[in-house]
């Protein structure tokens, strides 16, 4: 598990094209060529918000009321989920461990989800937020492959992509988003980390945080304090 | 270690690996032509042959992505933008432009004005090669799971769209009644080596994702022994891959209209599989 | 910060033509740096596609329980989403999993949306829609059934025989059982009447009321600095699951240590500092050896020993004495060092607090097991203090009750002579009663909000009992949806869910401070249904009983009259505190003045110093009282006033079913007289005793997305929880030649089940478990499978993923009762293993 350091948080990065030179296995490096892999579109600066969470494993109690909140405020169908909790066990009686891992959409600053879009459907909204137009969206489905997370779906009623919003439509209105006002453990919380001032910035200035897959680079905006197996 | 995760729906289904089926059937469909079209004096039934493949494949490609689509009817979408960044963005422009050479080369080798045709290949074949590669390139791109998070994919595709091409053009060839000399109009061992490629490639493959990070050995296993070991053991490798190899190879000089209709399938059905698996597969480990 | 201000200021940002410091002057008090904008926890909802504000009706949630305070979005008068409220002392704004669900238990797809009648076999499944006016004069005047005439509650109520009908509810509180018990069934004139505490924690209760009268015992975690956890699940279950649970997490960021004793690894065991795995029915064993620990470190409060129980320092260490840890050890497999420290280190938590659940008690030695570790908590002195273990502290409403004098057929406390203290009745063997038939049969048995024939043990038994006409020639079910008891029912009266409900609620409070609480209709009752408070109004009328109330909404309000709470308050807010309450700790040691006990008809105990009206008992004069005493007069704790100690009274531990003394009794001298030891023993499970080469011992258990077995039909709890392997150790699995994954049968006295084997290091090895709340064979699509006959579409039809049902472990436990509470012997039962 790798920790960010609290300065690379978050940072506005200039649109520069990463790429990963795909590495072919040794034998068949003469006959393949290598492939050039966009990484993901960056998140660029001028936006004031970076919102995301802060989730504290230590007070989790792995309860799924987050995962059901956001399924009843976004009447969410069957088979589909905007965030779910993680539950991995592991060691040898009676020293064995249960850790939960709810997840949800990172709002990542650098997006292979937005990338690949064809229409412009994914997109960074006005508040900064990893976002995908309803209007633009043809349903194609590739940006759910794209995320890294597993965070995307094709809703199978709308038939088109979907995710986590970070509830934009309540904390647009001053409220918290639908799974952290449920949250038994208070484990979920919310902000903006271009705030110095805010709760989740001040959580990941005092704390030991990571990030799921933190190797990818896609910069991801949930930070979670405490163990966990991905 | 025991775990509990919740999974979406899967996104792509059958359709899409149909499409890349058609889709790399077409961009080897014309590779094939010109080829044949630049080969020797009695190649010209097959590059005429061939040449028409690809229109066809096209079309039934497309209709596949457009029907695959949540809203089919929003598909212009994509073709009042441009991505750069977005593999399909580029391979929608790319196909349409693909599928007007590819039309009027196959008009051209039709009306047997094959001298014009091989000219305007020069300006197809970039396009087919893109169409051939690009579906890998698309699955590259979503790097949700280890099976299509690799460098090898487009060449896999590459090679299985020349592989499924030659099969058909020798499938309709034999049942259009076409007498060669060599009952595989000189594909024999153009297929045995593309073939050999694959599987040497599909190897490496394996290898990398034994090598690679646990959860792609996890991918490798459901490969070769778990749920997916009847498709792609079975099915891929041994019948539509070793089967059809070994027939080759050993068949000598057997005249027989059934051999190559029989290999011809079973190449076919290799080549279906190969998508199939990696898009089922592939979405599984999502 | 208001709506207002925040919409505006937003407004203007977006509109990009106003600065920063420019909005900040516009909107007053807030202050505008883009970033510093506060979000309010909650309170409000918007549409997520209008962006719409959602109208909010406060309520309270009823999926389990914990009944949590609420709040309702409604749009276009349907039911979309619902929160904690966060104006609620108890929930502080949460709610769990299964209460943010409600939505999908309100639009079921197989909600029952008007009464039924049985035309086929009992079981068959075919059904007669017909009126409310036909249900009710079939009930009430009797009729026919699939051609068989019945008796209706007129016939018997005529004939003198109101015991007769039978009242069974599982879950029936607050108001709706103040209409229902103290009002509807007394006026009626029956007292055979049921409920579901047995088969629930009983034992717990009985337990409690042996030694510190009325239960409900709260867990103070929010202030304590150490937490013994004995068979309880409260991360996922637990009667107030979200006070609790969110307490203790706070507990636990403050560094308090918690230590869970489990078969197997809860969620609450995971999330301890330490899992103690522990031999099923033997935590009173540990409980004790800790106990005895304590007592000769000499760590214990003599203070409150000497003063406040009915034992001495001296006796309890002589009675401990033979409770070694190693001997625990043996016992439990809990490492006697274990024991030690952590004896010590509760000793000194000062305080430190014990919970206790099921796990603890739904055994053979249930009573016994609570009551060691209520001895435990008792001698660090951690009893009502703050941090400690607590007197439950709820609403008291007062509310009109009707008088008389019903009568109750003696089937309700289990086989005469085998429970020595069935205070909380003996549920659980109500359907053997029938069936034995030596002490009567009802001719109406109607059961509310209960499925015997799932949640009771030994589900043949319970079925074939309730197909018999002979044994049960009128069975009525008050239901939601088509259960399993309810699909076996003559006649089906559909109730409205919880949302939209009206009843006044008072569960107890985490803050010690009782919060009045309100639960209203969200939406109009779906098709028919109707509240069987309502219903049963109605009943009365039409048997020409006037209950003095018209309607529960007008019982409510007089209710809430008589209680000095405001009831449009409560419409509004959802929750009432006193506004100067504060918490209610150390109850026991008020000093009564004078005039509280010097009344006429209040008499002095000796034996027990406990001073008593003998009016509230059933004594009938007060020569009787007076020669019987205390202890021995009927109901003589009614009459409890207090007790003394030393020169004063005090209020005392207040007695409840058991005429105990106003002390803490860890000396019961009821217990003695029944053949018991009267302080705190180990009772070894008999089963458990001898047990042969491949058996183990099943134990269920409950999980957070479900609630017993009322929400499998609900899609979004079903989606996440539908299956329920057997979960068995590796090395156990081994020796049995089984592996993770495969189908095994399990075999008990009484059945054998298929389940799935799922290997787990998070097991005891002795042990295996399955949880309740999977298997059913009614109930609708998402619980079992197959559309009941009221089955109606709704959006996600279709859309369900998953196959497996899971099974029912009650096929196996056979009902048995602890001798002493009569508590259901869930986690008790002997059976082997084998490759399906
Ligand atoms: N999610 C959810 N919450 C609920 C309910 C629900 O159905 N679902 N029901 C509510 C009701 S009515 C009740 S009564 C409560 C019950 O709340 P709990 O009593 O906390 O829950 P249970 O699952 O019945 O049992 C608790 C634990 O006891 C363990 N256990 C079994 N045998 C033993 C033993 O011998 N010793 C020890 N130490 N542990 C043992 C089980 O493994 C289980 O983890 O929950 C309430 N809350
Ligand atoms: N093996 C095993 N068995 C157990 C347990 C266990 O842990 N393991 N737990 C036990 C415990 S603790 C308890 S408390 C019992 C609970 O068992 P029960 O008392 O039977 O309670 P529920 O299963 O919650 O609900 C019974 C029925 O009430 C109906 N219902 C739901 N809402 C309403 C309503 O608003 N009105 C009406 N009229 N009906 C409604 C539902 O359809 C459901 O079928 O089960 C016990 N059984
Ligand atoms: S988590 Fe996935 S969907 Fe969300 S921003 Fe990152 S890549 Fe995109
Ligand atoms: S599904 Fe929609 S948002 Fe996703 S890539 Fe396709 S068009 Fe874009
Ligand atoms: S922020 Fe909103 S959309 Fe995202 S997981 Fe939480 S409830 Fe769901
Ligand atoms: S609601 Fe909070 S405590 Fe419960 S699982 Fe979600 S993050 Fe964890
Ligand atoms: S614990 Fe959950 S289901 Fe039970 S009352 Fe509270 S919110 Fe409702
Ligand atoms: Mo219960």
């Amino acid at each position: 598990m790798a920790y960010n350091k609290a300065t690379e948080r978050c940072k506005s990065v200039t649109s520069r094209r990463e790429f990963i030179v795909a590495s072919a296995p040794a034998g068949l490096a003469a006959t393949v060529l290598a492939t050039q892999k966009p990484l993901g579109n960056v998140h660029r600066g001028a936006r004031d918000k970076c919102y995301g969470m802060v989730i504290d494993l230590r007070r989790c109690i792995g309860c799924h009321a987050c995962s059901v909140a956001c399924k009843s405020e976004f009447n969410v169908p069957l088979g589909v989920w905007r965030s779910w909790v993680k539950i991995t066990e592991d060691g040898k009686y009676p020293n064995v461990r249960r850790t939960f891992l709810p997840k949800l959409c990172n709002n990542c600053r650098k997006t292979p989800c937005i990338s690949v879009c064809p229409t412009g459907a994914s997109h960074y909204d006005e508040h900064g937020v990893s976002s995908i137009n309803q209007n633009k969206c043809i349903g194609c489905g590739l940006c759910v492959g794209a995320c890294p997370y597993k965070m995307r779906f094709v809703n199978p009623e709308k038939r088109i992509a979907e995710k986590c919003t970070l509830c934009m439509h309540r904390v647009a209105k001053g409220v918290a988003p639908a799974c952290v006002n449920t949250c038994v453990g208070r484990a979920r919380v919310f902000g903006d980390f271009n705030d110095p001032e805010s709760e989740v910035s001040s959580l990941v200035r005092t704390n030991k945080t990571a990030t799921l897959r933190p190797q990818l680079g896609t910069k991801p905006q949930v930070y979670y304090i405490g163990d966990f197996d991905e | 270690m025991p775990s509990y995760d919740i999974y979406h729906l899967p996104a792509l289904n059958w359709m899409i690996a149909l499409y890349f089926f058609f889709g790399g059937l077409a961009g080897g469909g014309f590779l094939l032509s010109f080829w044949a079209g630049y080969g020797k004096e009695n190649s010209g039934h097959l590059a005429r042959a061939s040449a028409q493949i690809t229109p066809i494949a096209l079309i039934i490609g497309l209709l596949l992505l457009v029907f695959h689509l949540g809203h089919p009817f929003r598909f212009w979408l994509t073709l009042t933008t441009f991505r750069p960044s977005s593999v399909i963005s580029w391979g929608t422009w790319v196909l349409t432009l693909f599928m007007i050479v590819s039309t009027v080369y196959a008009f051209l080798w039709r009306i047997n004005k094959g001298g014009s045709a091989k000219v305007l290949g020069w300006l197809g074949v970039p396009l087919a090669l893109f169409t051939s590669i690009y579906t890998g390139l698309l699955l590259m791109q979503l790097s949700g799971s280890p099976l299509w998070d690799s460098a090898l994919l487009p060449w896999i595709f590459l090679v299985g769209g020349l592989v499924s091409a030659a099969a058909v053009s020798v499938l309709v060839l034999t049942l259009t009644g076409h007498e060669p000399a060599e009952p595989f109009f000189g594909l024999k061992r153009y297929i045995c080596a593309l073939v050999i490629l694959e599987l040497v490639m599909v190897g490496s493959e394996l290898v990398a994702l034994y090598t690679g990070s646990a959860e792609s050995a996890r991918v490798a296993n459901m490969l070769l022994i778990g749920r997916f070991s009847v498709w792609f053991v079975g099915l891929q490798i041994i019948v539509g891959s070793v089967l059809p190899l070994g027939l080759l190879i050993l068949a000598g000089a057997f005249r027989s209209r059934i051999l190559p209709v029989l290999v011809s399938v079973l190449l076919l059905i290799g080549v279906l599989t190969v998508r199939f698996v990696v898009v089922f597969a592939g979405r599984i480990s999502l | 910060m208001s709506v207002n201000s925040i919409t505006r200021r937003k407004f203007m940002k977006s509109c990009g033509k106003v600065t920063a410091t420019a909005a900040a002057t516009a909107v007053g008090p807030y202050v505008d740096s883009a970033e510093a904008m506060e979000l309010s926890e909650g309170g409000r909802d918007f549409s997520p596609t209008t962006g719409a504000q959602r109208e909010v009706i406060p309520s309270a949630c009823w999926q389990c329980v914990a009944r949590d305070a609420i709040l309702c979005y409604v749009e276009n008068g349907r039911l979309v989403k619902i929160e904690g409220n966060p104006k609620s002392i108890r929930n502080r704004g949460r709610i769990c999993a299964k209460g943010q669900a409600g939505i999908s238990q309100l639009y079921n797809p197989d909600r029952l949306l008007y009464p039924l009648k049985r035309i086929g076999e009992r079981g068959q499944g075919k059904w007669q829609r017909i009126t409310w006016d036909e249900a009710l004069n079939l009930l009430v005047d009797g009729g026919e059934i699939a051609g068989t005439k019945v008796k209706g509650l007129k016939a018997l109520r005529e004939e003198g025989t109101p015991e007769k009908f039978m009242f069974h509810y599982g879950r029936m509180v607050g108001s709706d059982s103040a209409i229902i018990k103290d009002n509807f069934l007394p006026a009626y004139g029956t007292k055979t009447v049921a409920g579901h505490t047995t088969i629930c924690e009983g034992a717990k209760w009985v337990a409690q009321e042996l030694t510190w009268g009325k239960h409900y015992d709260v867990n103070d975690v929010e202030h304590t600095n150490m937490i013994l956890n004995f068979g309880c699940n409260f991360y996922e279950a637990h009667t107030s699951h979200i006070q609790l649970a969110q307490r203790a997490v706070n507990a636990q960021a403050r560094g308090v240590k918690l230590v869970t004793f489990d078969v197997r690894l809860s969620n609450t065991a995971a999330r301890s500092d330490e899992w103690i795995p522990i031999r099923p029915g033997t935590d009173g064993a540990v409980a004790l050896a800790m106990c005895k620990v304590i007592m000769d470190e000499d760590l214990y409060d003599s203070d409150f020993i000497e003063t406040w129980t009915n034992v001495t320092p001296r006796q309890l260490k002589d009675h401990l004495a033979q409770y070694t840890p190693e001997w625990a050890e043996g016992i439990s497999g809990v490492p006697a060092a274990r024991v030690r420290t952590l004896a010590i280190q509760f000793a000194k938590a000062n305080p430190g607090t014990c919970v206790s659940y099921r796990g603890a008690v739904a055994h053979y030695n249930g009573v016994e097991n609570e009551r060691a570790i209520k001895m435990l908590d008792a001698i660090c002195g951690h009893i009502d203090v703050k941090g400690g273990t607590c007197h439950g502290v709820g609403a008291k409403f007062s509310y009109p009750k009707a008088s008389g004098h019903p009568v109750g057929l003696k089937i309700i406390d289990g086989f005469p002579g085998q429970i020595a203290y069935p205070t909380h009745h003996v549920d659980h063997q109500v359907l053997k009663m029938i069936k034995d038939g030596r002490n009567g049969r009802p001719d109406i048995y109607m059961i509310y909000c209960y499925n015997p024939a799932y949640v009771n043990g030994g589900c043949q038994e319970n079925i074939d009992i309730l197909k018999d006409e002979k044994l049960i020639p009128f069975f009525v079910s008050v239901d939601i949806a088509m259960g399993e008891s309810t699909h076996l029912a003559d006649l089906v009266l559909p109730d409205v869910s919880y949302l939209e409900r009206w009843s006044w609620d008072n569960m107890v409070s985490y803050e010690m401070v009782p919060e009045f609480y309100l639960r209203q209709p969200v939406v109009e009752s779906r098709g028919e249904c109707r509240q069987f408070q309502d219903v049963a109004i109605e009943i009365a009328e039409r048997l020409g009983i006037d209950l003095g109330f018209e309607s529960t909404v007008d019982f409510i309000k007089r209710s809430c009259k008589e209680s000095g709470v405001d009831f449009e308050y409560l419409k509004k807010n959802g929750v009432w505190h006193a506004e100067n309450a504060v918490p209610k700790y150390l109850s026991y040691s008020e000093k009564l003045n004078e005039s509280a006990y010097a009344a006429d008809d209040i008499l002095f105990d000796k034996a027990t110093g406990v001073y008593w009206n003998w009016t509230k008992s059933n004594a009938k004069n007060k020569e009787e009282a007076v020669e019987k005493g205390y202890t021995d007069t009927k109901y003589g704790y009614e009459g409890y006033v207090g007790q003394k100690i030393g020169n004063a009274v005090f209020g005392g531990f207040k007695p409840d079913k058991i005429n105990k003394s106003g002390k803490f009794e860890l000396y019961s001298g009821f217990l003695e007289k029944s053949g018991f030891c009267p302080l705190p023993s180990y009772i070894p499970v008999p089963e458990h005793q001898d047990l042969k080469n491949g058996e183990m011992i099943l134990t269920t258990y409950k999980v957070n997305v479900q609630s017993q077995s009322r929400t499998q039909n609900n899609k979004w709890l079903t989606e996440i929880y539908h299956e329920n392997p057997l979960l068995i150790h590796p090395e156990t699995a081994a020796a049995n030649g089984i592996n993770d994954g495969d189908r095994v049968l399990v075999k008990s006295e009484i059945g054998t089940i298929e389940a799935v084997a799922k290997c787990t290091e998070g097991i005891h090895k002795s042990v295996v478990s399955c949880s309740f709340h999977c298997g059913h064979s009614q109930h609708g699509e998402y619980a079992s499978g197959k559309k009941t006959v009221v089955h109606q579409c709704e959006p996600d039809c279709g859309r369900k993923w998953w196959k497996g049902i899971g099974v029912n472990p009650n096929w196996l436990i056979p009902s048995k009762p602890d001798p002493i509470g009569g508590q259901m012997r869930f986690m008790d039962t002997v059976v082997s293993i084998a490759k399906a």
